[in-house]
């Protein structure tokens, strides 16, 4: 089961919101006391067995203040796995048996949540084309039902407060006790063979040792089956001081250090993995959905960059929302895994879903990553036209070998005719840094140049500008979207078309664009009248591409390809990444910091 | 429906008005409030007396502590905990305990909407596919354990 919705109802600050989950991950930025935690806190409860509703989380404008609760409502979608578990759990349900259908892969449970036990919910079951169940209200054995459904189908839902998951060195009686900033440590134990941590509390250190001794074993085994980065990793169950239990970690440097002693990204990382694969061990193919409330507050940049490598890897099996104030921390690549959350007096807290749109403004100004404030903007920079752009620069220099350009700070102009106002701004007038301009190859562009703002930054020896044509030999009319093979951009393009059909973008049925021959360019011309084909006149004016969409799909299909054609694909861009990587190194000369 | 019922257990008080607690009743009360379909409601105490002539006076003696305790049965109840988890015993025994029961409220979700039409449809295209639509419950306004 994968959750796609939550709809939250009086919930601390939050009168109704809905959530809605695009992928494996979603990221809630916004100011401190906006009302994220509460978010993921309210999401939290949707574990109906293992948070319990009070009066005290209750929305104070709420009609039911002081003596009703919240209410949460989670939507999942269910895979045929699931489903077939949950027809043979409702097997002795011969009626109900009866309603349904003996597969589907096309399921949907809603769970509304009202109260504290398990009569103040309800379950409904429903493909939404042939058939509806209510199971909470037909099921005869409720508790049973209950308790089947939430072993074996439902998903794993698990809460953690800012640093909780740490893995921490423990006493054994820290871990026999239920205190949350030690269940990581629980959890090595437990994965390594120690079902029963009252077998720890003796006074016997002999028996201590060779326990230890063996589930450090196992530990290790499991270890170098799951920490690909680095198979030489082992680990040591020490006792310090006859105390408390610690890790201490040796790795291909062949020197020792305890767990403390390792970065936050490293420790961080390391907690994950065992609650990822304590997460595999204890529920099987139950998914987890893994609800953090500001993880990695304190690391380093270089430590929080790791810790989204981490999510990114704990998303392709899990679903992972949390809240980050920390710029470092917010999602680049996937603009629908953000979510901005505001709160005002009237409304209590708000979820905007797409922070993106408007230049990603409203992310900037909340993140403190203001136009004037020369913190965040780099000593150089490179400016582009659009968001399309930006996506994809930050995508492509987390290839290995442009990581040297990940921490320019680029910025988006915001259309090619702000291009020279912002080197303007950002130039010797104003700010006084440096930077590089890209810019398509087009008319528009040939204009933009002209203009005072960039004929006089240019001038200045730290400033550069590069165009699309740059790395191509002829002179036609290129954009951005050039750069890559036509064939893989019509594919992304189609993806992109046949995505947004069902929402009422297009008049007439859409039928994908066919590539036959190799198409004149600039190639988003060709393919913007194809999309307003299916536009009626009068509509037209509403709609356009969003082609940080069509880009993003352009790259993950580079993504899936073999280390050679993903070479080939990106051939142009990475020429065209050289020579930013030169003229970036002319400019860092003249930077004086 | 969970079942009220009543146990009794009776505690012998000595000559001296201790109560001679033996391990057989300590034992008896002790499974019974163990016992996972058994929730505690409720309890009350009486001592059972006994007038005997001693050296030619009457007297008043204890002879017994009587517990009456009250308990919801979930056995025959679709609360019935056999072979459930320990989570789910907690939570329904909290839920019984309290026995608080609110009125679903009255939230329309996009689903909601989505399967009220199902239901309009199915129900308009005849008995086809009736038997495949069980359509939610109206919740009782009193609904209680």
């Amino acid at each position: 089961m994968k959750l796609l919705e939550a709809e939250i109802h009086d919930f601390k600050s939050v009168k109704k919101e809905k959530i809605i989950l695009n992928g494996g991950q979603l990221c809630f930025v916004g100011k401190n006391e906006c009302g994220k935690s509460s978010i993921i806190q309210a999401i939290s409860h949707l574990n109906f067995l293992n948070y319990e509703l009070s009066h005290k989380n209750l929305n104070k404008s709420s009609k039911s203040y002081p003596k009703g609760l919240p209410v949460l409502i989670g939507l999942f979608s269910v895979s045929k796995e699931s489903y077939a578990k949950l027809i043979e759990i409702l097997s002795d349900e011969i009626d109900l048996i009866k309603a349904l259908p003996e597969n589907s892969e096309n399921s949907y449970i809603q769970l509304k949540r009202w109260g504290n036990g398990i009569s103040n919910m309800s379950l409904v079951l429903t493909d939404k084309v042939s058939y509806s169940v209510n199971l909470s209200e037909q099921v005869e054995n409720k508790a049973t039902f209950w308790n089947d459904f939430y072993e074996n189908i439902y998903p794993n839902i698990e809460y953690f407060e800012n640093e909780e998951l740490l893995l921490e060195p423990a006493t054994v009686e820290q871990l026999l006790s239920n205190d949350k900033k030690y269940e990581t440590f629980r959890r090595l134990l437990y994965i390594s063979g120690c079902d029963d941590l009252s077998i720890l509390d003796t006074d016997d250190d002999n028996f201590i040792s060779t326990y230890l001794s063996k589930l450090e074993d196992t530990f290790n085994e499991i270890l170098k089956k799951h920490y690909k980065q680095d198979e030489s990793i082992n680990v040591r169950i020490q006792t310090i001081r006859g105390n408390k239990l610690s890790l201490v970690i040796r790795d291909n440097t062949k020197l020792s250090f305890a767990i403390d002693e390792r970065s936050p990204g490293f420790k961080y990382y390391f907690s994950f993995l065992i609650n990822k694969l304590y997460s595999k061990t204890k529920n099987g193919n139950r998914k987890t959905i893994l609800l953090l409330d500001e993880p990695g507050n304190n690391l380093h940049p270089n430590g929080s960059k790791d810790l989204l490598i981490s999510f990114n890897e704990i998303a392709e099996n899990s679903q992972l929302l949390y809240t980050t104030h920390n710029p470092f921390l917010t999602i680049r690549n996937n603009v629908d895994a953000l979510t901005f959350v505001s709160k005002s007096p009237k409304d209590g807290t708000k979820i905007n879903h797409k922070p993106f749109l408007n230049k990603y403004q409203v992310l900037r100004k909340e993140l403190g990553i203001l136009l004037n404030d020369s913190f965040l903007l780099g000593d150089i920079n490179l400016v582009v036209e659009g968001n399309t752009e930006k996506l994809a620069f930050h995508r492509l220099f987390q290839n290995e070998k442009y990581k040297k350009l990940e921490w320019l700070n680029i910025y988006n102009a915001g259309g090619v005719t702000n291009i020279s106002q912002t080197l303007n701004y950002l130039g010797d007038n104003n700010l006084d840094l440096a930077g590089l301009a890209i810019f398509d190859s087009d008319e528009e562009a040939i204009k933009e140049k002209k203009k005072k703002g960039y004929t006089k930054a240019i001038k200045n020896k730290k400033w550069a500008s590069i165009e699309i044509n740059d790395v191509f030999s002829d002179k036609e009319e290129r954009t951005f979207e050039d750069l890559f093979p036509q064939e893989i951009y019509v594919k992304a393009f189609n993806d992109y078309c046949n995505s947004i059909k069902d929402i009422g973008v297009f008049d007439n049925a859409y039928t994908s664009f066919e590539y036959k021959e190799p198409i004149k360019l600039p190639i988003i011309n060709v393919l913007e009248e194809h999309f307003f084909s299916f536009i009626s006149d009068e509509r037209k004016k509403e709609n356009s591409i969003t082609k940080q969409d069509v880009i993003r799909n352009v790259l993950d299909i580079i993504d899936e390809m073999e280390a050679s054609e993903k070479e080939h694909a990106l051939l142009s861009a990475f020429k065209l990444l050289d020579k930013i990587i030169i003229a970036y190194k002319k400019i860092e000369k003249h930077v004086t910091n | 429906m969970s079942q009220t019922k009543l146990e009794i257990f009776k505690i012998k008080i000595s000559e001296n008005s201790k109560f001679d607690f033996d391990k057989k009743t300590q034992d008896r009360i002790n499974d019974f409030l163990s016992e996972e379909n058994n929730v505690y409601v409720n309890h009350s105490t009486s001592i059972l007396t006994a007038d005997i002539e001693e050296y030619g006076t009457n007297k008043t003696i204890n002879k017994y502590l009587v517990v009456s305790l009250i308990y919801k049965d979930l056995n025959a109840s679709e609360y019935n905990l056999k072979n459930t988890s320990k989570k789910v015993k907690e939570v329904v025994t909290k839920e019984i305990e309290s026995g608080k029961n609110i009125k679903e409220p009255n939230i329309e979700t996009d689903l909601d909407k989505e399967i009220r039409q199902l239901i309009k449809a199915i129900s308009n295209s005849g008995d086809r596919g009736k038997d495949k639509v069980i359509a939610p419950k109206k919740v009782s306004e009193n609904k209680t354990t």
